[in-house]
């Protein structure tokens, strides 16, 4: 079994599921002495101080001014037996630098924290984030308006009106990410929303609803670039938690070559050899063309879609 | 993609057209157009012509005035030049029955016409609802409460509280179905509810912060105790009750065990490739009715990936 290049992926922790439906093991699980918690404010994870950082687990003792009581505690697993849960607050003072969690570590932001903790805390940030973040933005039931409570562990909302009392799910949102590849060369766009005016990568899009993600693929691509689409191959995914996307990454062979862009979504869009993007992935900054173009680092799948391609000389 | 064909409620003849979406001009001008049609659909089932083999039962723009709706008119796309729209008609009196829909058609569910549709109008009818569906679930605001109202062509619905304003977007639930296989043999479970000797791939809900194959090893383990370690996409399918995106993929096991978990599959089996093959068969000619072991119908994506694996895997 290969592990995943991607940032975000191989969670190792056990989700443990069937937990999250079983109010008396979690009170236990809450409880046990050996149980951390995850806290985030304003999204931003807790961290350590140090050369290497780490999630800063606490023990529940620690968490009463921060979180209040148990009722918004997020089970996000086992890890090798002990419990791990993510709670979060928004708004206030930085709890970290005069409040509750003072000497405890900081709060940072999880895009720029992933790369820099170890890859496996990286995929339960990824997890935490996604959950608290939903539970944020989901206060509400969306079929009648009524206030909504936390329920099954983190994995739902019930909706508090009896006369609704509609469940609520996580959502995921599926995004089709792909490099289009024409013979010896490949696709790429300048989102217009890019900070960065020398940044290029891969096209993208969410799946829209009755769609496959082939269909997907080949109408992002027509529609940004008006290039069209015939096979598609699935490469690879990653969970990507801005807030809750699910990037699903492919391999799309153009049938036609001329670009003519959607400027309501690029800026530019062009064909690039094989050759003239080998030095993206021989530098530290990811650049080619003498530092005209740079593509995403390797913590986007973009990246890895992109290696991959160049890499893999031989095929077509 | 493995599989050349499309999956029933994928393929779909429309170009959605989504830049013309957020143009309330451009939308007046389509719905104006002399050849814009519109299917209606009234408790998420959609009108069809009469008849074993049927087709939606397209109805010029002018002939729902005076309908009661939803209000929400969805640009499902663009059939050459001809834009084509789905709309929600409400009330508890069939509208097909009585008034001015009355003769034009009868209202079916989606499910039952999955097979008998012609296949691009399959995902026509997927896509249609649900998007109706969702405008059903999000009168209100998730995020504060208050109502909100449908935008862009019916892809997008807006907070009406002013100091809100949060936009919401139709959502779409990727799951995972798949079939795990070791040693020639193909891993397959049941639920309590379905009819007697019908066995299915494994399949669930993606939870927050997965890969796909991390999905996969862990919806497989969590109902049959079973380790996958390789997974290889297959296809995907759209699944539209109310609003999946099925992700086929075959997993190589690497362990056998079974250690079923009653709370989510009834029972799960290891089958041969042999009996595989006679429970795709059985099911291509209607499901038997002696309880003997059979595959769902041929629209399922388990369906497919089963006959996919009896074949090539």
């Amino acid at each position: 079994m290969s592990r995943s290049p991607h940032t975000f992926a191989d969670n190792p922790l056990d989700r443990a599921a069937n937990t999250r439906r079983e109010p008396e093991e979690l009170e236990r699980l809450i409880a046990a002495p050996e149980s951390r918690f995850l806290p985030l404010w304003n999204l931003r994870a807790l961290v350590s101080s140090g050369d290497t950082p780490h999630l800063s687990w606490q023990p529940l003792s620690d968490l009463d001014a921060f979180s209040g009581d148990n009722s918004d505690l997020i089970f996000l697993g086992l890890s090798d037996g002990e419990p791990r849960f993510a709670t979060g607050t928004k708004g206030g003072d930085d709890p970290s630098v005069n409040g509750c969690l003072y000497g405890h570590g900081q709060f940072e932001e999880a895009r720029s924290l992933a790369s820099d903790i170890p890859a496996a805390e990286a995929a339960i940030l990824a997890q935490a984030r996604s959950l608290v973040d939903w539970h944020d933005r989901h206060g509400f039931c969306a079929v009648c308006g009524s206030p909504t409570k936390l329920g099954e562990a983190g994995y739902m909302r019930a909706c508090q009106n009896d006369g609704c009392k509609a469940q609520h799910f996580p959502r995921t949102d599926p995004v089709v990410i792909m490099l289009v590849t024409r013979a010896d060369q490949c696709l790429l766009g300048r989102n217009k929303r890019f900070p960065n005016r020398k940044r290029y990568s891969t096209l993208a899009g969410f799946v829209e609803p009755g769609e496959s993600m082939e269909e997907a693929v080949r109408r992002e691509v027509f529609e940004e670039t008006g290039v069209v689409v015939g096979r598609v191959s699935y490469h690879s995914s990653q969970p990507w938690p801005f807030p809750s996307s699910l990037m699903i990454g492919c391999i799309a062979e153009a049938e036609s070559e001329d670009i003519i862009i959607d400027p309501s979504e690029l800026q530019d869009a062009l064909w690039l050899t094989r050759n003239e993007l080998v030095s993206c992935f021989e530098g530290p900054d990811y650049q080619s063309l003498d530092g005209q173009l740079e593509i995403p680092p390797p913590d986007a799948i973009a990246h890895h879609l992109i290696k991959s391609w160049v890499e893999n000389e031989g095929a077509s | 993609m493995i599989r050349a064909a499309p999956h029933i409620f994928a393929g779909s003849p429309l170009d959605r057209a989504a830049h013309l979406r957020k143009d309330p001009a451009a939308l007046k001008s389509l719905m104006d157009h002399p050849d814009s049609c519109v299917v209606p659909l009234w408790q998420l089932k959609l009108l069809v012509t009469p008849g074993p083999s049927t087709s939606l039962a397209w109805q010029p723009m002018d002939k729902l005035s005076g309908v009661s709706t939803s209000g929400v008119v969805i640009f499902l796309g663009l059939d050459g030049s001809a834009p084509r729209f789905a709309i929600g008609i409400e009330g508890e009196i069939d509208p097909s029955q009585t008034g001015l829909l009355k003769g034009l058609g009868t209202f079916e569910e989606v499910r039952g016409l999955a097979s008998r549709l012609p296949a691009n109008e399959t995902s026509i009818a997927a896509q249609a609802r649900t998007l109706i569906a969702w405008h059903d679930r999000h009168r209100f605001c998730a995020q504060c409460g208050m109502l909100t109202e449908h935008s862009d062509g019916g892809y997008r619905r807006d907070c009406t509280n002013q100091n809100c304003k949060a936009r919401h977007f139709p959502r779409t639930d990727p799951v995972v179905i798949m079939m795990a296989v070791k040693d020639d043999m193909a891993l397959l479970g049941r639920q309590s509810f379905w009819i007697p000797g019908m066995f299915s791939t494994l399949a669930g809900f993606m939870d927050p912060g997965e890969t796909i194959e991390e999905a996969v090893r862990r919806e497989v383990f969590e109902e049959t105790g079973v380790r996958v370690g390789d997974v290889m996409y297959h296809s995907s399918q759209p699944w539209p009750f109310p609003s999946s995106l099925m992700i086929g993929c075959i997993g190589q096991a690497t362990s056998k065990d079974l250690n079923i978990d009653t709370r989510e599959v009834e029972d799960a089996a290891w089958f041969t490739r042999d009996q595989v093959r006679t429970g795709i068969e059985l099911a291509l000619s209607g499901p038997p009715d002696d309880g003997s072991f059979h595959l769902p119908f041929p629209a399922s994506i388990a369906h497919q990936l089963a006959a996919w694996w009896v074949d090539n895997g």
